[in-house]
Formats: C-alpha cells, sequence, structure tokens
C-alpha cells in the first residue's frame, strides 16, 4: 500500500481524503437505515445517527466496544465463532447477503432487523459495514395480518366456506382461491392457480355443468349477483353439494368471479333426512287415516260387490228357466254387472293412492280441482253421517304447486274433523263448507267451515301438538300431520270459532310463481 | 222354486193380499240387483232408498223386509226401533258390509231373522226371505186369531164372563154356583152360552183361547148378603 508521493501531490492526496472522509461521515448520517462499522476484531469505529436512535446507545458509549453488545447473547457467541470461521477459512456466512436477525437495544430488548454486511478493505486493514434495517413494524403488520388471516382461515373451515377471487381465462398471480375452498374441492392448496378456471368447468358435476355456465353468463349479462347450487366432484370421485354466491363481471372477453362457496353436504343431508322422516310421520298418518276410514271404504267396496253378485245370480236363475228368458234384461244385467265392477275398482284406486308410501312429487295443480276429487272419497263419510258438502270455488285461481296426495290428506283430515264436529254438536245445521278464494297476501286459502261443537278456546296451541285429541277414537296425528305437510309447502293453517258457532279452519299455499324452479 | 210360490202364502184364508218382500238400501245398483234376483223366484219386490220413504209407504201389507244396517239419515237399525214402536210385526233381514257384533246383538234382540253379511249368497238370502215370510205368515195368523178372540169376548155379557173366568180356573158348576150365588141351573146355561158365543169345542179350548189373548177377567167380589 504504501508509495512514494511527491509533497504536493501528498497534500492533494490528504485534502481529497478529508473531503472523502467528511462526504462519507455525511452519508452515514443521513443514512435511514442504522450502519455500523467495525474492525476486523469486531470494534465499532462507527455507529450513525439511525443506529444510536434504533439501539439506544450514543457513539462515545459503543466505540471502541465489541459488537457483540447490539446483539442477544445467543447470537453473540454465534457471531465471534462467524468471525473466527471466516478468518480462517473465507466463507462467508452473511457478508454480501444479508439475513434476518435479532438485535438487542440499549435497554437490553430485542427487535427483528434485517442485516446485510459488507467487507471493506482499507490501508490500514479489514472493516466490515453492517447496515441494519429495523423490521419490528413490519413484523406487526405481518403479525397482525397472518392472524386475521388464520382467523378468517379458521372461520371458513368451521363454516365449510371458502373465498375466491378469480378471473375466466386468467394469468398467474391473478387467481385467489382461499385454502378452504381449495379443502372443499379436496385438493391441495398448492394447486389454487390451475384449479380457478376448473372450479365452475372440469369440478362441476357433469349433470349440472351446463346449467352452472348458463346461469354464470347470465349473471354476467344481467349484472346480478349470482347465487346458485349445484354439485362438485372431487378428484377421487366423491361429491359434494356446494352454493356458490358471487358477484360476476365482464371485461373484454374475460370474466371475474368474486365471491364465496360454501359446502351444503351435511345441511342438504340433515334437510333431506327431515324431509324423509316428516314422509315416514305422514304415511304412518295416512295409515291411521286409512285405519279409520276402513269402516267406510268396506261399505263402499261391498255395495258394488253386493249389487255383481246379485245381478249375476239373478241371470244365472234367469238362465235356468227357459220361460223367464228375456234377452234385453239379461244383456241389461250384463252391462250393470260391468259398471259395478268399475265402480268397485274405482273404489280400490282410491283407496291405493291414499295407502301408497311414495316420495313427494310436486306438481302444479289446481286448488280448486283437488278440493272436488277430494270431496268424491269424503262423500260417503259425510252421507253416513248425514253431513252436506258445499263448495264455494273462486274462479281463477292461479296454479299451486303441490304434493297433491298430502294436500288432499290435509282437506280429507279437516272434513273429517267437521263431520265429527258436526255430529258432536247433536243439531244445528247438517253442512260443511268448502270454500277456495285468493287472499289478500295472494295466496291460494282454503277454508272448511262447520256448524259443529267448535274448538276449545283453552286448547287451541295444543291442536297441532302430535297425539293430543279430543275425540274417544282419535290418534291425534291428524292436525299435527297436517301442519307439517303445509308447512313444507310453505303454507300455514289457522283456526277460528264462528260467532254463529262451529269452527273454521283455513289454509294457504303459495302460489306458484312463474320461472322459480 | 213354484214350491216357495206355494209356500210363500201358507194361509189363504187370514191373509188376502199376496206377501211382498220390502228391500229399503241407499245404493240403487243394490237394490236393482237384489230386486231381480228375489223376483227371479216369484215374489213381489217394492224397493226403497231410505228407511223414511219405505215407513211413508208401509201399510202393514204382509211380507218381509231385506234391510240395509248402514244408510244416512235413518239407519236399518232405527227403522227396527221405529217398527217395533209402530208395534208392526214385518220379519226384519239384515244385510251389512261390515257387521260388528254390537251392530248384530241389537238387531237380533230386536227380533230380526238373521244378520247377513254383504255380499249375499242367493241361497242364502232367498232361504231367510222363505223364512221370514212364513214367519210373517204365521204371526199374521195368530195375530188374527187374538182378534177373533177378543171380538169374540167382547160379545159375552158380564156375568157370561164371570162364569168364564171361573170355568178356565177349573172350578165345577157347583161350585161356581155357590161363589156367585146363583143356581147350578144358572151356571149351566150360563157356561153353554160361553161356549157358543167363544165359539169353543172343548174346555181346553176355551182354556187355550183366553191364555192366548192373555185375558184379565175382572171378577167382582163376592157379593153377599
Amino acid at each position: 500500500m504504501s508509495s512514494v508521493r511527491t509533497p504536493d501531490r501528498q497534500t492533494a492526496d490528504e485534502l481529497r481524503a478529508v473531503d472523502a472522509e467528511l462526504k462519507f461521515k455525511a452519508c452515514l448520517e443521513a443514512a435511514v437505515d442504522a450502519v455500523v462499522v467495525i474492525d476486523e476484531n469486531g470494534l465499532i469505529e462507527e455507529f450513525n445517527n439511525a443506529a444510536q436512535r434504533m439501539f439506544g446507545y450514543s457513539f462515545q458509549e459503543v466505540a471502541g466496544l465489541n459488537v457483540r453488545v447490539l446483539m442477544p447473547s445467543h447470537d453473540a457467541d454465534r457471531h465471534d465463532r462467524y468471525m473466527a470461521g471466516y478468518h480462517e477459512t473465507g466463507t462467508a456466512k452473511i457478508i454480501g447477503i444479508g439475513r434476518e436477525v435479532k438485535a438487542r437495544r440499549r435497554d437490553g430488548s430485542t427487535f427483528p432487523v434485517k442485516l446485510s454486511v459488507g467487507e471493506a478493505v482499507m490501508p490500514d486493514g479489514i472493516r466490515y459495514v453492517g447496515v441494519i434495517h429495523d423490521l419490528s413494524e413490519e413484523r406487526a403488520t405481518e403479525d397482525a395480518l397472518r392472524r386475521s388471516e388464520a382467523a378468517l382461515q379458521a372461520a371458513q373451515e368451521v363454516a365449510r366456506i371458502g373465498n375466491f377471487d378469480l378471473q375466466i381465462p386468467g394469468g398467474r398471480g391473478e387467481q385467489v382461491l382461499a385454502p378452504q375452498l381449495m379443502k372443499i374441492l379436496g385438493l391441495p392448496v398448492s394447486l389454487a392457480e390451475e384449479t380457478a378456471e376448473r372450479l365452475f368447468g372440469e369440478m362441476v358435476h357433469p349433470d349440472d355443468r351446463d346449467r352452472v355456465r348458463r346461469e354464470i353468463e347470465a349473471a354476467a349479462d344481467r349484472g346480478e349477483k349470482l347465487d346458485l347450487q349445484y354439485r362438485i366432484q372431487r378428484p377421487a370421485g366423491e361429491v359434494r353439494t356446494v352454493q356458490v354466491m358471487a358477484r360476476v363481471t365482464r371485461t373484454v372477453g374475460r370474466l371475474r368471479l368474486v365471491g364465496v362457496l360454501h359446502d351444503i353436504t351435511e345441511s342438504r343431508r340433515a334437510e333431506e333426512e327431515a324431509r324423509q322422516a316428516r314422509e315416514r310421520l305422514t304415511h304412518v298418518g295416512r295409515l291411521s287415516t286409512m285405519g279409520e276410514m276402513a269402516s267406510g271404504l268396506a261399505h263402499e267396496l261391498n255395495q258394488p260387490l253386493t249389487a255383481i253378485t246379485a245381478y249375476a245370480q239373478a241371470a244365472t236363475r234367469m238362465c235356468e228357466n227357459e220361460a223367464a228368458m228375456d234377452s234385453g234384461e239379461l244383456r241389461r244385467i250384463l252391462d250393470s254387472i260391468a259398471s259395478q265392477a268399475l265402480r268397485a275398482g274405482n273404489v280400490i284406486a282410491r283407496m291405493r293412492d291414499l295407502v301408497r308410501n311414495r316420495q313427494t312429487e310436486r306438481e302444479v295443480a289446481d286448488c280448486n280441482s283437488l278440493v272436488t276429487s277430494l270431496v268424491t272419497l269424503a262423500e260417503p263419510d259425510a252421507r253416513a253421517a248425514d253431513v252436506a258438502l258445499r263448495l264455494e270455488l273462486a274462479e281463477g285461481l292461479p296454479p299451486v304447486e303441490v304434493d297433491q296426495v298430502q294436500i288432499q290428506q290435509v282437506l280429507l283430515n279437516l272434513v273429517r274433523n267437521a263431520i265429527d264436529a258436526t255430529l258432536a254438536a247433536d243439531g244445528g245445521v247438517r253442512e260443511i263448507l268448502i270454500r277456495t278464494r285468493l287472499n289478500d297476501s295472494r295466496d291460494v286459502e282454503v277454508s272448511v267451515a262447520d256448524h259443529g261443537c267448535g274448538l276449545p278456546h283453552t286448547e287451541l296451541e295444543k291442536l297441532c301438538t302430535p297425539f293430543y285429541t279430543t275425540k274417544r277414537e282419535g290418534t291425534g296425528l291428524g292436525l299435527s300431520i297436517s301442519m307439517s305437510i303445509l308447512r313444507a309447502h310453505g303454507g300455514t293453517m289457522n283456526f277460528a270459532n264462528n260467532p254463529e258457532g262451529g269452527a273454521t279452519v283455513t289454509f294457504t299455499l303459495p302460489v306458484k310463481v312463474d320461472g322459480q324452479e | 222354486m213354484s214350491e216357495l210360490r206355494q209356500g210363500s202364502n201358507p194361509n189363504a184364508a187370514t191373509a188376502t193380499t199376496p206377501p211382498c218382500v220390502f228391500i229399503v238400501d241407499d245404493d240403487e245398483p243394490v237394490r236393482d240387483s237384489l230386486s231381480l234376483l228375489i223376483r227371479s223366484v216369484g215374489y213381489e219386490v217394492a224397493a226403497f232408498s231410505s228407511a223414511i220413504d219405505f215407513l211413508d209407504a208401509y201399510d202393514d201389507r204382509p211380507g218381509c223386509l231385506v234391510l240395509d244396517v248402514r244408510m244416512p239419515q235413518m239407519s236399518g237399525l232405527d227403522l227396527q226401533e221405529e217398527l217395533i214402536e209402530r208395534r208392526a210385526i214385518l220379519p226384519i233381514i239384515f244385510m251389512t258390509g261390515h257387521g260388528d257384533v254390537p251392530m248384530a246383538v241389537q238387531a237380533m234382540r230386536g227380533g230380526a231373522v238373521d244378520f247377513l253379511q254383504k255380499p249375499l249368497r242367493d241361497q242364502d238370502l232367498l232361504d231367510r226371505i222363505n223364512e221370514a215370510l212364513r214367519m210373517d205368515a204365521r204371526n199374521r195368523e195368530l195375530l188374527a186369531q187374538k182378534q177373533e178372540t177378543a171380538r169374540r169376548l167382547q160379545q159375552l155379557t158380564a156375568r157370561e164372563r164371570e162364569v168364564m173366568a171361573l170355568v178356565a180356573a177349573g172350578k165345577a158348576n157347583k161350585v161356581i154356583a155357590y161363589e156367585l150365588d146363583v143356581s147350578q141351573r144358572t151356571v149351566e146355561i150360563h157356561r153353554a152360552r160361553v161356549m157358543e158365543k167363544m165359539r169353543a169345542t172343548s174346555l181346553a179350548h176355551l182354556v187355550r183361547m183366553v191364555v192366548d189373548v192373555d185375558w184379565q177377567p175382572q171378577v167382582q167380589p163376592p157379593d153377599k148378603p
């Protein structure tokens, strides 16, 4: 390093060196990050303003001290070993690389920093320049972010909801699929980017695919929120039912969907189980209603059988006696036999409809024709009790979407109750009025009014409780089943005593809305 | 079947009108088919759709009633009660699709011929009808005899009735003469008048007539001076 210089040149060099020294100092002081310069033994030579603020030491306090004072003791020991190792092997562990380490303030507290170290070869030996960036605030922000993400993820996991923000088609870095969403799909989180476009494509159950595509396009066109349920197929083949709610926007040939996907498989299953339980109960109710009606129906069936038997026997006798033979009369007898056999068949068909345990079938139906066909079923009971059934059917009622057998069961139940009430009243008008109308809420309303014994005021709220009955031979299931059938149809049921005596039971059925599936 | 026709009217002397089988059922085909069947063996038939219609039309004509239990307004059992109330003696054959025991008991206690299950076997029904018509004829004969006995009793004088009561009680003329404080000869004359007016062929015949009409003699307490 030593060289021979002229004095002039030496002075100029010295001046330049002083100038450089000043500039270096000014730069050090201006630096935002802490700058610490140590010699090859680790002793502190420079300690800029930012370092003094960061560590709480003044320059004088640390000048000449080993840099260990700025480190937690554990790191300090390692630091000694690094330095020694570096000197021996020349293997840099930190120089020129930079890493995140812990630093120690004067008060002993530690904080995260990013440390980058450079090496300077000076005429009087090696210097290490450490630039220290305080990471405390960044770390705090990161922690907060991590915590909130963890909370979000936990919440999503519990709720089985995953959020997404994706583009179709979309590139890398543009797709967001929450880990929980990937879990619902049965895919590793690392595949999120690749999965984005498949979420509304290949992942969708083949039977639902067209519908999902149509709905997304429609939502984008109308600028409406997307809300649809469909099935997805996991790679392993398992099918899950999901509900997606999303905002869909279209920009030059690309769709952007931002929203959430909810795994509703379990709640769907629970709903399905509840529905099945309700159907089983309904079936039991229908059977018990059947039992109550059995004697009436046996009579209904026996009448045509009696007629058939007697017609056939009369015809046989006619055939045995040639003098009495009358082919016209014989023909009439045979016609009567045929029509009576058909009549018996109809009774059986009605019974079978009532008893059959079957899946709920919602069909679009006209409420008035439901009432009319029910009346033929209830007629024998009413006739036997000497009660007239009168109908007042509103014209032009909108169609309802119902399970016809179930609604007929409700009606039959109410009519039978009305007949029983009329019998219990013993006197008064022996007539039951069945009315249909469109009520103020624009629901179809059916009411069954009698002049019977009325409802006990104190027990109104008990009427729909299973197994509660006011009849000696009742099962107590009729109204509770009727209520559950109506609830499943989105309808209501109300009871009232009439001012002139008797009771009116009213139930409503929501009108079928066009386009609603 | 001609045998049935003969059997349908065993006592032409007491019943001038031929018997009729009445059918009451609210079901038209049942009425029609049963009418055909019963007519095919030669009976007269009249069918009614309700108990009330039948009661309105019925004029105590001999015959029998084929009656459905379960009908609106007035049931078969109600009609039976009403007929008992009206002292009609028409025998009843009940038909039912779902006969239960209490119903059958009530019907039989009310004097029904039988309680048949629908659908009916023709021979069962016709046998019962045959039986019912014979029963009706016999009842009417007995009734006619009672009415005749009662009519004859009406013709007796008070004294003759007194004598008849004592004769029926098995007392000798001598005893009767003492009790009534008349001569034995007088008793003999009264007794002969009684036998004549009552058209009794023997003492036993007289006694049976008196028992049949359940006659209660109103005997004056012996009025002895």
